[in-house]
C-alpha cells in the first residue's frame, strides 16, 4: 500500500488535466476580455453584436470538448456582465439565453457531424444565438410575436459575423495544430 | 530546393484561405441566406400595406393604437411599463421614443420608424411599438384606442 493511500491523500491530477484546466482558464479570460471589449465598441444596432467571444467557445469545443465549451459560454456571460455592470438585468438574461443556445447548437452539431468545418459550425451557432435571444425576449419581456419582424435583417448580419468568427477560429486552430 | 519551398508554402496557414471556407460552407451560407430572405418576404407579405397604424404594447396588453398622422399633428403616448413611463411620439415622421426609464436607451437611439412592419422595443420596460397596416385583419379597426 502506498504512502498516499495510507494518509488518505487524493492522487495528484495528471499533467494533461492540469494543462487542459490552464488552457480553459486562459480561454475564459480571453472570452471575458472580448465580451467587455465588444461592449465598449460603438453598437451597429440595438440588437446586434459581433459575437467575438464565440471564437473562444468554438476553440474550447474543438480543443477541450463539449463540457468545457458550455462552461466557458456560461462563465464568460456571468463574469463579463459583472465587469460591464449588467448582471441580472434584461441584457444579462438575453445574453445568457443567446450564448447557451449557441453553445448547445455547437455541441450537438459537433457530436453529430465531427467533420463539420468551424465556419459552418460558427454560421449555425450565430443564427442560433440571434434566434435564442429573440425567443428569450418574446418569452420573458415582450410577449408579442411582432418582435420577430426585427429578426430577418439581424439574421443576415449574424451570417456575416458567424462566417468571419468561424474563419478566425479556423485560422487560430490551424496555427495551434501546426505549432504544437 | 524548389520542392522543399513549395511544401513550406502549402503548409503555411493563411487567413485569406481560412476566410474563403470550403464548398460545404458556401452551400450552407447560400441555403441560410435564401431561407432568411424567404422568411423576410413572408413577414412582409403578412403585413398589409394600408394606412400605417402604430400599436403600443406593454407585454401582451395593447395600450394604445393610432394611425400615423399625415399632417403636423404630434401625438404623445405615456406608456407605463415595468420600470416607469416611456414617452412615445407618433407623428408624420413615424414612431419615436422621446424618453425612457431604461439605462441603455437603445429604444431612444432607434430614432424614427415609419414603415409598415417597423418595431421599436424597450425590453427593460416591456414596451413595444409596432407599425402595422390598417387593413391588417388580425387587428381591430380604430381611430384610437387607449387603455
Amino acid at each position: 500500500m502506498s504512502e498516499n493511500v495510507k494518509r488518505n491523500i487524493p492522487p495528484r491530477p495528471s499533467l494533461k488535466s492540469l494543462e487542459d484546466k490552464a488552457v480553459w482558464l486562459s480561454f475564459v479570460l480571453l472570452a471575458i476580455g472580448l465580451h467587455v471589449f465588444e461592449a465598449t465598441l460603438p453598437s451597429l444596432g440595438p440588437w446586434f453584436k459581433l459575437g467575438l467571444a464565440n471564437i473562444m467557445t468554438l476553440l474550447a469545443l474543438v480543443m477541450l470538448g463539449a463540457r468545457a465549451a458550455l462552461m466557458l459560454a456560461i462563465a464568460r456571460v456571468i463574469i463579463g456582465s459583472i465587469f460591464i455592470g449588467t448582471l441580472f438585468t434584461p441584457t444579462f438574461f438575453i445574453s445568457l439565453a443567446g450564448a447557451l443556445t449557441a453553445a448547445t447548437v455547437l455541441v450537438v452539431l459537433y457530436k453529430m457531424f465531427p467533420r463539420m468545418s468551424l465556419i459552418s459550425l460558427s454560421l449555425l451557432a450565430a443564427v442560433a444565438h440571434m434566434s435564442g435571444q429573440f425567443i428569450a425576449v418574446e418569452t420573458w419581456f415582450i410577449q408579442q410575436p411582432a418582435i420577430y419582424y426585427l429578426l430577418p435583417p439581424l439574421l443576415l448580419l449574424s451570417c456575416i459575423s458567424g462566417w468571419i468568427n468561424g474563419a478566425i477560429s479556423n485560422y487560430i486552430w490551424q496555427r495551434f495544430k501546426r505549432e504544437s | 530546393m524548389n520542392d522543399a519551398n513549395s511544401h513550406l508554402k502549402t503548409d503555411k496557414v493563411s487567413f485569406r484561405q481560412c476566410l474563403k471556407g470550403t464548398w460545404t460552407d458556401r452551400v450552407l451560407l447560400v441555403f441560410l441566406l435564401i431561407s432568411i430572405a424567404l422568411l423576410w418576404f413572408q413577414i412582409e407579405k403578412t403585413l398589409s400595406h394600408g394606412l400605417p397604424t402604430a400599436h403600443v404594447y406593454h407585454g401582451e396588453i395593447l395600450l394604445a393604437s393610432y394611425p400615423l398622422p399625415n399632417d403636423d399633428k404630434v401625438i404623445h403616448v405615456a406608456a407605463e411599463g415595468e420600470i416607469g413611463v416611456s414617452d412615445i411620439e407618433i407623428s408624420k415622421h413615424g414612431i419615436h421614443f422621446v424618453s425612457s426609464p431604461c439605462t441603455t436607451h437603445y429604444c431612444m437611439l432607434s430614432g424614427h420608424k415609419k414603415h409598415t412592419g417597423s418595431v421599436i422595443a424597450c425590453v427593460p420596460n416591456h414596451i413595444m411599438v409596432v407599425i402595422r397596416g390598417a387593413s391588417d385583419n388580425t387587428q381591430p379597426h380604430f381611430d384610437a384606442v387607449t387603455e
